[in-house]
Order: C-alpha cells, then structure tokens, then sequence
C-alpha cells in the first residue's frame, strides 16, 4: 500500500521543501545547500517544531535552499495540518 | 615567414615540453575556454607530468572539459600559481588533491613575479580569436573574439616560448595586434579556441532583484557624498550583476549631476561603455572585457578604449601603474570581518572560488575602496567575526555597503561625517554581523586539517595567510 | 482621520524569497497577500508562512498588513483565525461590494480580538472596492464602522473586466470608479488608496498615472514591484510648494490667534476649515515620512 505524503514549500532560494510521511516513530531527513553550516540549526528547528505539536509518529524528508527558521516552522506546521486532515479523511 | 605548426602537440615537441616545467594560459575566454584543457590533455597523453600550471583564472568551465579532473590525480599538473578560480578546481584544491601547496596572487602581483623572474614561464599558449602567420594576434575579430588581452600582455615577454592558438588565422600583416610577432615563437590553428556561449554571454545585465538595486541606489549614493565626486573622476568597477546595478545608478546620477570624469579602469561591460558613449568619461583602460558590447566598443573605438596589460594595471614593479591614478573602486566579497579585511578565495565552507583577481590591487592604490554586498547569500552570511581567508587587507577599505546601510572604516572619519551629513544610514560592522547572526543563527565551525594547500600572496610578495586543508 | 498610506507594497505570501526582502523596501506599509499572487493549491502554505511571518519576521519602520481572500471564497475564515491573533495593522478585504460584507468580517475580527485578549479595535480593515456594485455602495461600505477602517482601496483589474471597460495607460476607463472612491473615502473621513499600476516596465506611464491620481485626491497607491517604488514615493509625498503653504497657513492661524481675530487670512484671502484641516494633515505626514527616512 502507498504510504502517502504531505508536502509543502517549494524549490526557491530562501525556501524549503518539507515531505511527511506517516511512520511508527519519528525520523528526519535533511538534504540542504548549507548542510555543513546549517545542518545542526535545521534539525533542532525540525525536532522543536515537532515536540512543540506533540508529534511522535512522522517521517520528515527535508529540502532545504537556505530557508530561515521561521520559513522552516511555517512549511512544517503547514504540512502537519495537511497531514493531520488527511490522516482524517 | 610562417610559425604556424599542425598541431597543439607539435607546438609542445618544438618547445622541448619537459616534466616539472610551468605552463602558462589566460582565462580571457572565462568559461568557454578549449585552450587550456586542449593542451593539458595533450601534454598528459604524452606522458608529460609534474606541471606548474599559471594562469589569470581555472575557471569552471574549463574543469568541466572531459578529463580535467584526471590531470590532478596523475598529477600532471602538481603545481597552481593562480589569481582566479572556479569551485571545481577550487575543491580538489582544498581538498589537498594537488601534490604541492599551491600560490595565489592578485593580478598585479603575478604580473610582478614574473616581470621580476621570480616566477619564470617556460611556454605560454596564448588563445587568440584572430593570428596572421607570424603571431600577430588580437582578441576583437574572429568568431571567438573576446575583447582586451590584458592577461598574456604580460608573460609573453618574459616566457622561453610564445605559442599562439587561433582559430581564425588572417593575411599578414593583421592591422590590430595586443601581441606582436617579435615574442611569439609558434601559431597553432585549431578549428575552435572555446565555445562563444562560454566565453561571453552577450549582454551583461544588471541584477534586478530588489537586494541589488539597493546595493547599487547606496553605491551611487556614497560615491556622491564622498568627496570624490568631481570633474576628472575615475572609476572601477566590477563585472556581476551586483557592480552593473551600480554602475548603471551612477551613470544616472552623474548625467544628472553634469559631472565629467577621466577614465574607467578594469573589468570592462556594455554599461561603461554606455557611459564613456554618454560623454561621461573620456577613456576605458581595459584589462578584460566582460560582454559583446565592450568586445566590439574595444575594436571599433580604439582611440577611446585601450586594452592595457595587467602589468600596466596594476604591477607593484611596473614604473607606474594604473590603479595608482584611479579614485574610486567598487569591489565585492565573499566574506568581510570586523577589521574590514576581506575574503575573496574561500567559500563559508572552506572550498575556494572565486579569487583574487584585480582586488588587492585596487583596493590598495585606489583613493576610494567600497567593498558592495548583500548581507546574506543563502542564509550564508558575509560579515563574520573573522575571515576565513585573507584576501585583502581591511587598512585598505574604506567601507562596506550592504542593502541594511553603509559601514566606514573607522579609519575614515572624514568618510564617515560626509555621509552622515548626507542622511546616509550608517551602521557599525560589529551591528551588520550581529543581525547576520541573529537572522542566520550559528554556523558550525568549520574544520581544517593540517596540510598546507594554498598560500595566498599579497601584491607585494607578502604571504598574507596560509590555507589549510578542508575537512 | 486615519493615517496617511503612500506606498502600500505588496509581497507574495507564499514566496520567502520575497518575503526576505520586506526591510530594504522603502514602503510605510507592507502587505503580505493570500489572494491573487497564491495559487489556489498554495493557500493553505501562504497562510502558515505569513503567520510565522508576522510572528517572527521584523519588518522595523513598516506597518505590516495581510490581504486575504474574499468572503465568497473558503479561506477567509480560517485566514482571519490564522492572522488577526498575529495583530498586522490591518486586514485588506478585496472585492468588498456591501457594507453589510464588511460587518461580517469585521464581527469575525472582534470575536478573534476578544477571543485573544487583544483590545477590540487593534486590528483595521481596509476594504477593497474591485466591482461596479461596490463602486455605487462605495459611501456605505465606508461609512460602516468606519472608526475600524484603515483606508478605501481600489482594485482596478477586476474592476474594468466587471465593467467591460478596456485597460489603458490613460486610464479614463477607471476615472469615474477612481473619484468616486475617493469621494466616498473623504466624506467618510478616512484615506482613498489607488489601484496598482501593472505595467511594472513603464516608468513614465508609472509617474504619469501617479501625477493623476495624487491629483484625483488619492494619498497613495497598491505596488506590486519594488522597482517601482523609488518613483512612486516621490510622487505621492507632498511638493515644497505645498509644504511652504501649508506652513503659511498654520502661520496665519497663529498670526490671527494673537491679534485677537476670528477669521483667518493669507495673502489676502480667507482660509476656511478644509484647508487648515489639510495644512495639518500634510505638515503631520511630512513628520513622519522623515522619521521613517531617518528609521532606514
């Protein structure tokens, strides 16, 4: 069966591309054009995000062009609430 | 007289091509060049090894010809004496993939150490778009034209042997030549000297983002107010979309302001022409010529528009040189510190790019030294607690402009109470890289080995920093 | 007498990139729009970035506006539940034809305002006029809660293709919709705000349309390219003509108020009540317009 997926954000620099996809535990995945300096920020952003909604069970595929904090939290929450819709459907 | 050969391998059997001998090319043809890589594969394939290659610039383009990145690993080239180039290279070098440590200089500077011997050139292959049979040669007629040939102006008269490779060979006599007969040994004609879409990509245009048009409306705005602004001034600017921004903002403000200046300097594009045309300067001195409209204004208006050598531009041994009569400059960086020093080789990841160019050259003989750029690329930010190269020393900058305000040099009080009297907002450098950090967040520390990979060089001979390797 | 509006800058709300640039635009307004620059699969995106926008964002100097989507359409519940708690300046409600449309968002606001413990009136409304019926209930539209509007707005695109008019660089087409906004917008007391101008390349076609509408009345304009602010700024501050002026008249009052005389005189003629209400208001902007100069 298809796992499905929520996504949101696009490709433009300064932007981000959050994919979830629901899973038994959390697990987050980061690709980014400023992996070696940014890397650590991006993933205690993404880990902050989560714990604040109190989300255990997604698998998070980053894609990052150098999107700032607040960039990041927005496409998150904005693909939790789609997946939260979904996953109610 | 004929010294034309058949081919490029041919040119190095008659120049005694050897293990261990340093070759020289230019980067006029930026990323289209086949020149370079043409002979680099030749003399691999002839089992040559052990190569100092210098040369105005190792673009990306050129690392990208198939093969490129073999001649590092077998080492046929071991050595790089360079003042220009592209992340390619750029990371097998910081990486530590070249034998040896290798040297980077301004263009000054490199002209300098090889008019002094201190860096001796055994052969140089100098691509030209157009050669008559004896090594006349010029780089504004031919299909492959690429405007001023500043760079090999310079070796050709110190190298052991001069090889011309044209792909547009002419009668003799040509009626222009940057490079004449007496220094050139061979002319090889091959069917294409490099692909035109590399070598210039028409017009160059300004950047339109929002960001840039700031850059430049301040640019404008403190070459105004800074005291400079006069009948006779002289400029120089760069060639990216950032330094076109600006130098369109300045010619509207000195049309508007009825202001006549003497000449421009350096990297030359369609928007200084546009103002020398505009009867807003007399003379463009040209050491490259960045787009077709500077190309064809250098072949058709020779009597305004002078190509000159690096050396004429900027070598600490020349008897003068032309960066020491010009006022202003505008300049950019990767990555500028609290000292104002400037970074022009190293990425914020430690991989090089870029390079020095005409940089160190300028900002230290110029009057005036702007360094303009946007306060982020990509979340990367250019003001930092210290650089990560040095590239340029911050005693020879004047001010940083980014699209949050200007920031003097201390240094410069009286640059400083000009602007502020102008309504300029100013800022402090240590303001400009707390908002950086605070926007940014930050960055893991980036960390080196302990293998020396590359020295960089002041214009003076002066090794200003030592670049380790990245890991 | 609401604030004056020069340079209403609008940023795609689904685009950081532009987002990014908010600061360096020398606006006094920046709105972030939901509406017709988000792609209708993109809603729901460009609602939590503006919100985390607005949340985290610092735009030092502006006034910060969101316009969301139109009460016919299904987001602007859920946008006003999104924004208003984040406390923007104002909320631009486009293609606004009834006052009694008007009511319906501004009650949802309140209930958001109280809900929030946000004092009751904080965020403003500024109704879009974009249709020919909203063009005739223009007055009624302003006239409703009026102390809870930040300004009349005019969106000429969807106008024009309501009236089946034809869209030129003159603009006669939009002239009548134009006076009778600000008409409307001045009877009403609060600020008329022009329509945009789309041909974002043609500089002097901008500063002629904005030399029209200043002249119709119009304190300031919708920009839709950053490029074409520098020109517009210009246009809609107030000339050294009429700062001199205006300095005269409160001159006059002065002169008048201390020789003990009622009526008020310059250059021999009488200088009534509009006109000092002007005098005031364009010695006020012109206060703060350097204040922001000084701000940048």
């Amino acid at each position: 069966m298809q796992v499905k997926a929520f996504v949101s954000g696009t490709l433009e620099s300064g932007d981000v591309i959050i994919t979830l996809k629901t899973s038994d535990h959390v697990s987050v995945t980061i690709q980014s054009a400023v992996q070696s300096l940014y890397g650590d920020l991006i993933r205690k952003t993404v880990d902050d995000t989560l714990a604040e909604n109190k989300v255990r069970n997604v698998e998070v595929f980053v894609n990052d062009n150098g999107a700032r904090d607040f960039v990041i939290r927005a496409r998150l929450l904005a693909a939790l609430e789609k997946k939260r819709r979904g996953d109610s459907e | 007289m004929n010294k034309i050969l058949g081919t490029i391998e041919e040119a190095l059997i008659a120049c005694g091509i050897k293990d261990g001998m340093t070759l020289a090319f230019h980067h006029h043809l930026r990323d289209g060049d086949y020149v370079t890589p043409m002979v680099l594969k030749a003399a691999e394939k002839m089992g040559i090894r052990g190569l100092r290659i210098t040369t105005s610039g190792f673009m990306d383009g050129m690392a990208r010809y198939p093969g490129m990145m073999d001649l590092v690993e077998n080492e046929t080239i071991t050595d790089m004496d360079l003042t220009g180039c592209g992340s390619i290279y750029g990371e097998l070098l910081s990486r530590g993939k070249f034998k040896n440590v290798a040297k980077y200089r301004t263009h000054g500077g490199r002209a300098a150490v090889i008019e002094t011997g201190k860096l001796k050139v055994d052969i140089i292959f100098v691509a030209a778009s157009q050669s008559d049979c004896c090594g006349n040669c010029n780089g504004i007629y031919g299909k492959s034209s690429f405007g001023s040939m500043g760079y090999p102006m310079v070796d050709v008269h110190y190298a052991d042997k001069v090889v011309i490779v044209t792909d547009c060979l002419a009668d003799y006599p040509l009626k222009r030549a940057a490079i004449d007969e007496r220094v050139v040994d061979y002319v090889v004609a091959v069917d294409s000297i490099g692909d035109t879409g590399g070598i210039v990509s028409g017009i160059l245009k300004p950047a339109k983002d929002p960001v840039s048009f700031k850059l430049g409306e301040y640019a404008a705005k403190v070459i105004k107010h800074s005291g400079f602004y006069k009948e006779g001034v002289s400029m120089q600017f760069g060639g990216s979309g950032i330094s076109i921004s600006a130098t369109k903002q300045i010619h509207a403000i000195m049309r508007e302001d009825k202001i006549h200046g003497s000449f421009l300097l350096g990297g030359i594009t369609g928007y200084s022409v546009d103002m020398l045309e505009d009867d807003l300067f007399d003379v463009i001195l040209d050491t490259q010529s960045f787009d077709k409209k500077a190309i064809n204004h250098l072949r058709d208006k020779p009597e305004r528009h002078r190509e000159i050598s690096c050396s004429a531009y900027a070598s600490p041994a020349a008897k003068s040189c032309a960066v020491q009569s010009n006022d202003i400059t505008i300049l950019g960086a990767l990555q500028i510190d609290r000292e104002f020093n400037v970074n022009v080789n190293l990425r914020s990841d430690g991989v090089f790019t870029g390079g020095a160019g005409g940089h160190g050259d300028t900002a230290e003989e110029s009057k005036l030294t702007l360094i303009l750029a946007p306060l982020f690329r990509t979340r990367i930010p250019t003001v930092v607690k210290k650089v990560l190269c040095l590239s340029t020393k911050g005693e020879y900058v004047d001010a940083f402009i980014c699209q949050y305000g200007v920031a003097v040099n201390p240094k410069n009080i009286e640059l400083a109470d000009r602007l502020k009297e102008a309504k300029i907002p100013l800022v402090s450098i240590e303001e400009l890289e707390a908002m950086a950090l605070k926007i940014s967040g930050e960055p893991r520390e980036i960390h080196f080995g302990d293998k020396p990979v590359c020295e960089i060089y002041q214009r003076d001979g002066m090794l200003l920093d030592t670049i380790y390797n990245v890991l | 007498m609401s604030k004056i509006r020069r340079i209403l800058m609008f940023i795609p709300g689904n685009s950081p990139a532009m987002i990014n640039n908010a600061p360096i635009i020398d606006a006094d307004t920046i709105v972030f729009d939901l509406e017709d620059s988000v792609a209708l699969e993109d809603k729901a995106d460009a609602r939590f970035l503006v919100k985390e926008t607005l949340l985290h964002f610092e735009v030092p100097g502006k006034d910060v506006a969101v316009r969301i989507n139109g009460i016919s359409t299904d987001f602007w519940m859920e946008d006003l539940r999104a924004i208003v708690p984040c406390r923007p300046a104002f909320i631009q409600l486009p293609k606004t034809e009834r006052g009694e449309d008007l009511l319906k968002v501004i009650d949802l606001i309140e209930k958001i305002e109280k809900k929030e413990g946000i004092p009751v009136g904080t965020v403003q409304v500024c109704p879009i006029i974009e249709t020919a019926l909203g063009i005739e209930n223009a007055f009624q539209i302003a006239m409703t809660k009026t102390e809870r509007l930040a300004a009349l707005a005019l969106g000429a695109e969807d106008l024009i293709a309501d009236i089946s008019g034809i869209r030129s660089n003159e603009s006669l087409e939009i002239m009548y919709a134009r006076q009778r906004l600000v008409n409307a917008a001045r009877a009403a007391g609060i600020s008329p705000s022009d329509t945009a101008f789309i041909n974002v390349d043609d500089d002097e076609w901008l500063v002629k349309d904005c030399k029209l509408s200043r002249s119709l009345g119009f304190d300031g304009r919708a920009i839709i390219s950053p490029r074409q602010v520098k020109l517009a700024r210009s246009m809609y501050l107030p000339s050294k003509k009429e700062i001199d002026y205006a300095k005269a008249v409160i001159d006059a009052i002065h002169d008048a108020k201390r020789r003990g005389r009622g009526a008020i005189t310059l250059n021999g003629k009488m200088v009534d009540e509009p006109i000092v209400k002007r005098a005031r208001a364009v010695l006020q902007s012109i206060e703060e317009s350097e204040r922001m100069v000084q701000d940048e």
